[in-house]
């Protein structure tokens, strides 16, 4: 089940009724947004995320931020719901939080690795847990980034389109054991 | 000498000091035997020596020069009494002047007699006394004679007066042969004289020589027994004293808390103190026998930790499949070395807790941080459309979390003072029921998914810090609702007590399992302390909030079921007893 109530444009958690498109930020915004539209302009359908947090806040200013740059949102807020909705539809990317009230996101990654319906969905951790060792989990359970708390919302949406950037050039793989490479040292 | 060779051997110390001592014990012993027999000499010497001189002032005085002398001059006398008795006899004719004449012969007789004895005890004066005794026999004769011739009449008598001469002469010849015997006799006082002064010389010689002689030794012994008992006293005294020293030191070592262990060079155990017996439930006499490896299968983590140093020097260690966690430590000496292990357990367990509430507290930090400064940036976007409901939601926020934040940061404070024994509580009388109240409706403003009753009898008062009491239900009714995520009802329930009353505090949450009921009122104890998934927190509300409610004389408990639900008491005496 889709977390969040219809509301009117950001205020809600993502449903599948979108907002329409917003031409006109792809057009004042930066640089990467156009390289973004420019990639992106052909397809009809834009990028699709699942921000699972359980946090009121994060969810909101993750959803307004994507949401504001292009993205559709769409958002979970435990770990049941996270998996219902991936399993239900399908998402570009999965933002995910590690802590979260049932089922943990660690264990979430590792279940979305495990089906078949979800594994090629890329997850990206997005945590206030920030040590070598938390980062390090991450990425062995296969995260193609992690971005800690507190992040900047207004790029947010440029590291989300770097990270598609690089699952479409099929480079994902390649930086994610670079990160965990680093982290070893 | 020995000496020597007990001064260059540091090692073998023992036992040449107690030969040295044995050879000094038979020197002196051999010493005093010595002076002991010559002073028994010189009493015999000096008894020998008395007995010897009074023998021969006896033997030669009493015995022989007095009896001599004394014999020699009665015979003189005698014969002088003959001659003059004899003579008168002549000249009176009158028989009855012979008395004398008559009385003297066997006085006289007597005399030679004794000097006879006298002659065979010493044969040198035999001679003399020969010759006098012929002289006194002629003499003897004479008298006889003239004695028959004046008795014949007046012819005799002339014929007697004829005579007269010839006895003169032979007289003389008698007298002077008595004084040859005389000076015989002072010749043998002569003799004793120097007899007596040669053995006084000789026993004084002897007397002088042995007494040298122990005096020598005792002037010796002087010298060199004193100073030899000192040194050996204090060589004793010494010994003793280490012997004290190491007595003590094993006896504090007894009484230290890390284990200590004595290896040699091939890691055998010499010794093993009660701390190591305790820690390792090997008793010392067991110990002794065997290597550390055998006593200690993780040796090898042990001597990784001391090839790190340094404060890393920690090494996990299982007995009786409990780990039990060691501060290593060791000093290498010539025979071996002194391994010290410090059972850090405690230690390293608050260390970890303080390391995971480090790792708590920065993530509870960072989420309501990471949305203040999410709103924040948010609301600086140039491209964020005008949307008044917008900017109200994003200003809420920046609210919320700020307040989140001073929270969080306020407990982490209280938690230090708390630590420190430095919280000031008030004291005022406060309404349980309009404590609780308040604090439900702050609560209840967020937990959209809970139900919240307050149930109590009326106003119940009670002496307490109420910002203080209300700061702890405040902290039982966010963990109601954090570890009840599913929602339920929240029950509030306020009760008298004997002598005071107290707050209940019941959700319909995930629970506490039964052994984690123990540790959850424990510093930077959190019912999750992995952080993999439920809810945050900073693990020091529970902490906090009862070491306030102990502070202001009260207790708290926790009952739960896992799955059912937890209740949480506060018991609080109406009247606290003040504790410090």
């Amino acid at each position: 089940m889709i977390a969040a109530l219809e509301r009117p444009l950001w205020a809600a958690g993502g449903s599948a009724t979108d907002p329409p498109p917003q031409p006109r930020l792809r057009a004042v915004g930066p640089a990467p947004h156009s390289e973004q539209s420019a990639g992106a302009g052909e397809h009809a359908a834009r990028p699709r995320v699942l921000v699972v947090d359980d946090e009121p806040s994060m969810r909101l200013l993750c959803t307004i931020n994507l949401r504001l740059v292009g993205f559709e949102v769409t958002e979970a807020e435990d770990g049941r719901r996270a998996l219902e909705v991936a399993r239900q539809e399908s998402f570009d990317l999965i933002l995910l939080d590690v802590m979260l009230p049932d089922i943990g996101g660690y264990d979430v990654a590792r279940r979305l690795a495990e089906e078949d319906g979800t594994r090629h969905v890329p997850v990206v951790f997005l945590s206030a847990r920030t040590s070598n060792a938390d980062l390090r989990r991450g990425f062995e359970l296969g995260a193609v980034d992690y971005i800690t708390k507190p992040f900047d919302p207004i790029v947010l949406g440029e590291q989300v389109e770097q990270i598609l950037g690089r699952v479409e050039r099929g480079e994902a793989d390649e930086y994610r054991l670079e990160q965990l490479a680093q982290l070893e040292e | 000498m020995d000496e020597p060779a007990a001064a260059s051997s540091p090692v073998g110390r023992q036992r040449p000091r107690r030969d040295s001592a044995l050879v000094a014990q038979r020197r002196t012993r051999l010493a005093l035997g010595t002076l002991l027999m010559l002073l028994v000499a010189l009493g015999g010497i000096a008894v020998l020596g008395s007995g010897r001189l009074y023998r021969s002032s006896q033997n030669q005085y009493v015995k022989e020069a007095i009896p001599l002398r004394t014999n020699a001059r009665d015979i003189v006398l005698q014969m002088v009494n003959e001659e003059t008795s004899v003579r008168g006899y002549l000249i009176t004719g009158n028989r009855d002047s012979l008395g004398p004449y008559e009385r003297a012969k066997p006085a006289i007789a007597a005399d030679f007699a004794m000097l006879d004895s006298l002659a065979r005890r010493r044969p040198e004066i035999g001679g003399n006394v020969d010759a006098a005794r012929s002289f006194v026999t002629d003499l003897e004769r004479y008298f006889a004679q003239q004695v028959a011739l004046v008795a014949q009449g007046p012819a005799g008598q002339r014929r007697a007066e004829e005579n007269v001469l010839d006895g003169k002469r032979k007289f003389d010849q008698f007298r002077i042969a008595a004084d040859r015997l005389l000076t015989r006799s002072d010749q043998i006082l002569l003799e004793a004289e120097r007899a007596q002064h040669d053995t006084f010389r000789n026993i004084l010689g002897l007397v002088l020589a042995v007494a040298g002689v122990a005096g020598a030794i005792g002037l010796a012994l002087l010298m060199f027994v004193p100073e030899r008992m000192r040194r050996l006293y204090a060589g004793e005294q010494a010994a003793r004293r280490a012997a004290e020293r190491g007595d003590r030191a094993s006896h504090a070592l007894e009484h230290v808390q890390a284990s200590v262990a004595l290896l040699d060079n091939n890691d055998r155990v010499l010794y093993w103190n009660r701390a190591a017996e305790r820690v390792f439930r090997v008793p010392e006499a067991e110990a002794l026998t065997r290597t550390l490896r055998e006593l200690i299968p993780e040796l090898d983590l042990i001597e990784e930790a001391l090839a790190r140093g340094g404060p890393g020097a920690v090494a996990p260690v299982v007995v009786d499949g409990e780990e039990r966690w060691l501060a290593v430590s060791q000093t290498t000496l010539a025979e071996g070395r002194v391994l010290v292990l410090r059972d850090v357990t405690t230690e390293q367990q608050l260390e970890r807790a303080r390391g995971e509430f480090i790792a708590t507290a920065s993530h509870e930090l960072r989420t309501p941080l990471a949305a203040v400064y999410g709103a924040v940036r948010t609301l600086r976007r140039d491209d964020r459309p005008v949307d008044g409901e917008l900017d109200e939601r994003l200003l809420a926020m920046i609210e919320a979390e700020s307040a989140r934040l001073k929270e969080l940061i306020e407990q982490i404070l209280v938690s230090a003072d708390v630590d420190r024994g430095e919280v000031r509580l008030s004291r005022e009388t406060c309404d349980l029921r309009a404590l609780c109240e308040s604090a439900t409706d702050a609560v209840r403003v967020h937990a959209r998914k809970h139900t919240f009753s307050v149930d109590a009898p009326g106003s119940v008062l009670v002496e307490c810090d109420p910002s203080r009491l209300r700061q702890v239900v405040l902290n039982l009714l966010d963990n109601a609702v954090k570890y009840s995520p599913d929602g339920g009802s929240v029950k509030v329930r306020v009760s008298e007590r004997p002598g005071g009353a107290s707050i209940e505090v019941s959700d319909e949450g995930i629970g506490v399992p039964a052994e984690a009921q123990a540790h959850i009122f424990e510093k930077f104890a959190r019912l999750d302390a992995g952080m993999l998934r439920g809810v945050g927190g900073s693990g020091l509300g529970l902490y906090i909030s009862r070491e306030l409610v102990e502070r202001m004389g009260g207790r708290m408990t926790v009952r739960s079921q896992p799955g059912v639900g937890s209740t949480f008491v506060v018991e609080l005496p109406r009247v606290p007893s003040l504790v410090a």
